[in-house]
């Protein structure tokens, strides 16, 4: 172990030589910027390929493929609940070409202390897509309405169990914060960390676990199969795909919104020029046929921002999950 | 029978069939790679589906899967090389056989009983997917945590002349997976600050190092140009299939319900249905003293296993939307963006395309023996190549293979310090299969552990509460303790049980 | 190289340990008895476990620390096995500046010398793998090898 361990830390120095030879040669100059793209773009991915934020890069990326007229690597860098992966976006050349499909873990991650990664060390281009938590239960649990649950938490703090995704991630935060903004204990509905939102699913309609607070789209097979209901969603409208289900403030009168969201950034320093081509880009593709319908299908919501617009949502959604993540006691 | 009809009408068309024939030669090329998994060869497909019918997809993604499956067993039998980790726990034994000079036979065995799980896989979807699935969705993590347990257990029983080393093996693996954040804490465990390393390690890597790096190593110190090359005595690929089908059909048997089984079950795929049915096969076995020096009955229980298994993924897939395994995760995605949502509803409403669905599975698995025939005979020749020219080109595949797991070079640094830990584990009689089965199963015990214990606050007896986790859970125990309850029975002076078919 | 197994066991103790007084201060999930240092100090327990009998039954059998392995008298097999792991680390570190292409055909080039390989055999077996790989890979299969220097 010892020896593996110095080993691993000469491959690191060797490995962070090889970066700054890179970094140190002739990076991105405004002649380059004018003619970009000249070759192949990357577009890194920091979850597995498979997932949703898998499919959604893929699509954006073959789009992108037509509108640019250089074909677009879509390149999985999976691990650390998206640490390595917006590491590597953020450590990238500038020179826009290794893009990145930045997720809402990047404004949680360095809460923890996981990450010193902030939006600071990115050059936010395009909101694209936002999918609001929602309230699952068992198609047969006792509760007709979120308030008939919520009265039921309140009596019984610890006898409800939620899952959906790991510990802290962004489903705990959704009803950590949904219950604090509704005069509840965060603490009262104890948290199952599980490995993603179909294992929790799974689990609820095992009977393990009472509540998943996961995303429409995750739920919606179970839903669609008539075994799992959705109580509310945490956003300001209904999900078009279930028009019935309420939204968290007509239910309770709590503003309390939240989603998981999906932009494409680039490092930091990206010239404006590139900048530029590439939201013109996402924003014909954004509001372009063959988007609207694969998101649509998938049961996606789409939600888009450019630039300075994604900067200051990106901040917003930043502040937010980080009060609900002192709350929850996992800031630190 | 009308939608039976036009099931047909739905496959048999030219541009199906070129597809399905076009995804087989990539699944094989994909499957045969190590490195390149089944389930990135379906995300590869992810895009270009975008463009297809929905039939037409559903044809590329079937096909890819099953060819790649098999085709991880043409490295591993050649070149201890698992193509697919589904083909890691049989790759010590293919390879003796492929030393033995029964390349042929392996291979065909392989090859046939493959096609045969596969198929039988797709019988039990066809006939039992809403009762099985139903089934599946009673596993809350008590089921699965006994159920990696028993998974675990079969680390000891496969490989270790010495128990104890099988087990420190084990251990090796299980430590390795704690590396990294994915714990249910979520805190950074023993990554000593690296980033690369809060994304834990990877057990591709880690197998292609274990198997491959360490074999070169091993043809490196010893003057390969002396070591002989294997022969390959036969010609005819098919001429065992009879007398093997005759002799094993109860292992082969057994590996199919096993391998559907356990791929129905979301969360296990084809890997870990193949370590069992190998572990199961040498438990059972009537001489398992043969395991691991080139013998073909436990490679046949399992190579049927990890096919079956494909078509077990399918069944939470298709029913419910749940993926059984990684590949049916991405399939469900392309199912969604076709309008061919799963669950119940597709049973009724859409009964045609069900059926295509069955007749691909059904087609995919015939067309692997044709091309699986050529990929075989194309591959053997591989075998004529001088070692010492052999061996450098392996070694830069499994540095390319490495690397492609995750895209980053870090993977080639896993790939080389396991490839040295496993050298010297071998050089000292540990055998390094056991710690690929805790790598891979090492997360889904601690995962179900703590969560368990989160649910029942902190409450054991609850891990025997629940009716299924009760059973596999004195399944477990009776497994644990049936070597000292024969050594008890066989103190008291009766009869000796016959030694394969005693407990559990 | 066969080591006794007692200095395995030796070895596997001390890593039980410092895995084990490392996972301890590992935190619990919060709100919970349970958390991220269980399963590491259950799986310590075991490696100290195996180490310890591996110890007690290597004391038993002892025939001196290192029994050494045929080839570990012959001094060339010593350099081809350090060569071979310097070229793997020579990737590792120059992959990234110089290109997949060059770095793989130096690998090649070099182990197939190294191995008793003719120089002309190996030079142009490690072009025509190189490059046969980094098409395959690289252009079919879109892993994205580093370009670097030298691409197709």
């Amino acid at each position: 172990m010892v020896l593996r361990r110095s080993v691993l830390g000469l491959l690191r120095a060797a490995t962070c030589l090889a970066v700054l030879a890179i970094a140190g040669s002739p990076g991105s100059s405004p002649a380059q910027a004018a003619g970009w793209p000249e070759r192949p773009i990357t577009l890194l991915v920091p979850w597995a390929a498979g997932g949703g934020t898998d499919a959604t890069a893929r699509i954006i990326g073959s789009l992108l493929e037509k509108e640019l007229g250089q074909p677009v690597n879509v390149v999985n860098r999976v691990g650390g609940n998206g640490v390595v992966g917006h590491t590597a976006i953020a450590r990238a050349a500038p020179d826009g070409y290794t893009l990145g499909l930045a997720t809402v873990e990047i404004a949680m991650l360095h809460w923890q202390g996981l990450t010193p990664l902030t939006h600071k060390d990115f050059t936010p281009i395009a909101l694209m897509n936002l999918d609001p938590a929602g309230v699952q239960v068992r198609q047969d649990a006792p509760y007709a309405t979120l308030k008939d649950l919520l009265a039921d938490i309140k009596s019984n703090p610890g006898k409800h169990k939620a899952s959906g995704t790991g510990q802290g991630g962004i489903w705990h935060l959704a009803i950590a914060g949904m219950l604090d903004s509704l005069g509840a204990d965060p603490a009262s509905v104890p948290w199952v960390p599980s490995n993603g939102a179909a294992p929790g699913l799974q689990d609820l309609v095992a009977g393990g676990v009472t509540i998943v607070p996961c995303s429409i789209p995750e739920a919606r097979s179970l839903i669609e199969a008539g075994r799992v209901k959705s109580l509310a969603i945490m956003d300001e409208a209904p999900n078009p795909i279930f028009p019935t289900v309420p939204t968290l403030k007509a239910e309770t009168g709590s503003p309390w919104a939240i989603g998981a969201w999906r932009g494409v950034v680039a490092p930091k320093g990206l010239p404006d020029e590139i900048a530029a081509k590439l939201t013109a880009a996402l924003e014909k593709i954004y509001n372009g046929k063959d988007y609207k319908e694969f998101m649509g299908g998938r049961g996606f919501g789409i939600r888009y921002a450019a630039g300075g617009d994604f900067r200051t949502f990106w901040e917003k959604s930043d502040a937010d999950l980080g009060a609900v993540m002192k709350k929850v006691g996992i800031a630190k | 029978m009308n939608a039976i009809g036009q099931a047909f009408e739905l496959v048999l068309r030219w541009d199906v069939l070129s597809v399905m024939v076009l995804a087989s030669a990539f699944g094989l090329f994909v499957g045969a790679t190590p490195g390149l998994t089944a389930t990135m060869a379906i995300a590869l497909l992810v895009p270009i589906t975008f463009f297809m019918e929905p039939i037409p997809a559903i044809g590329a993604m079937v096909t890819c899967s099953a060819m790649a499956i098999f085709a991880g067993d043409i490295p591993a039998a050649l070149l201890r090389i698992p193509g697919t980790p589904a083909s890691a726990a049989y790759a010590d034994e293919a390879y003796a056989m492929t030393r033995n000079g029964q390349a042929e036979l392996g291979l065909g065995a392989n090859l046939f009983f493959s096609a045969l799980g596969g198929l039988f896989g797709t019988a039990i979807l066809i006939v039992a997917a809403p009762w099985l699935a139903e089934a599946a969705l009673k596993f809350s993590s008590f089921e699965y945590f006994w159920l990696a347990l028993l998974g675990l257990t079969c680390g000891v029983f496969i490989g270790a002349t010495n128990p104890v080393k099988g087990l420190v093996s084990l251990f090796i693996g299980l430590l390795v997976s704690t590396v990294g954040l994915n714990n249910p804490a979520g805190v950074p465990r023993f990554t000593f600050g690296d980033v690369d390393l809060m994304g834990g390690i990877e057990f591709i890597p880690a197998m292609i190092g274990f198997f491959a790096v360490s074999e070169v190593l091993r043809a490196v110190v010893a003057d390969i140009r002396l070591a002989g090359v294997p022969q390959l005595i036969r010609g005819s690929l098919f001429q065992d299939w009879g007398r093997l089908f005759v002799q094993y059909w109860p292992q082969q048997l057994r590996g199919n319900i096993v391998g559907t089984i356990i791929g129905a079950l979301p969360g296990a795929g084809a890997d870990i249905a193949a370590w069992v049915s190998y572990a199961v096969s040498k438990r059972f076995s009537k001489t398992p003293e043969k395991f691991g020096t080139g013998h073909v009955e436990g490679i046949i229980e399992s190579t049927s296993s990890n096919n079956a298994a494909l078509g077990g993924a399918w069944v939470p897939a298709l029913v419910f939307g749940i993926p059984g395994d990684s590949i049916t995760a991405v399939v469900i995605g392309v199912l969604y963006m076709k309008g061919m949502n799963p669950g119940p509803t597709m049973f009724l409403n859409n009964p045609q395309n069900i059926y295509a669905v069955f007749i691909i599975f059904i087609l995919a698995n015939l067309l692997m023996i044709p091309f699986g025939w050529a990929a075989i005979k194309g591959a053997k020749e591989i075998l004529r190549v001088p070692r010492h020219i052999l061996m450098p080109c392996i070694l830069i595949f499994c540095i390319v293979g490495a690397f492609a797991v995750n895209n980053s070079v870090f993977g080639v640094v896993v790939m080389l310090a396991f490839g040295v830990l496993g050298f010297v584990m071998e050089e000292n009689g540990i055998p390094v299969a056991p710690a690929i089965l805790g790598i891979v199963l090492g997360s889904m015990v601690e995962e179900n552990f703590v969560t368990s214990m989160i649910k029942a606050n902190g409450d054991l007896a609850a891990f025997f509460e629940r009716p299924i986790a009760a059973g596999l859970g004195i399944l477990t125990i009776l497994v644990w303790l049936s070597p000292l309850i024969l050594f008890l029975w066989r103190r008291r002076g009766s009869a000796p049980l016959p030694g394969g078919s005693s407990a559990p | 190289m066969r080591l006794n197994d007692a200095v395995i066991g030796g070895l596997l103790l001390a890593l039980a340990v410092a895995v084990f007084l490392s996972a301890r201060t590992l935190p619990d999930v919060p709100g919970q008895r349970y958390g991220a240092a269980v399963f590491p100090m259950l799986v310590a327990c075991g490696l100290g476990g195996c180490g310890l009998a591996l110890t007690l039954a290597g004391l038993r059998h002892w025939e001196g620390a290192v029994t050494p392995a045929p080839w570990m008298r012959s001094p060339a097999a010593w350099g081809r096995l350090s060569a071979t792991l310097l070229l793997i680390l020579f990737y590792i570190a120059a992959a990234e500046p110089l290109g997949f292409l060059p770095v793989a055909f130096v690998v090649l080039f070099a182990l197939i010398v190294l191995l008793g390989g003719r120089w002309w055999v190996a030079a142009l077996v490690a072009a025509l793998v190189a490059l046969v790989v980094a098409k395959s890979f690289g252009s079919l299969l879109l892993v994205p090898l580093p370009r670097g220097l030298l691409w197709l």
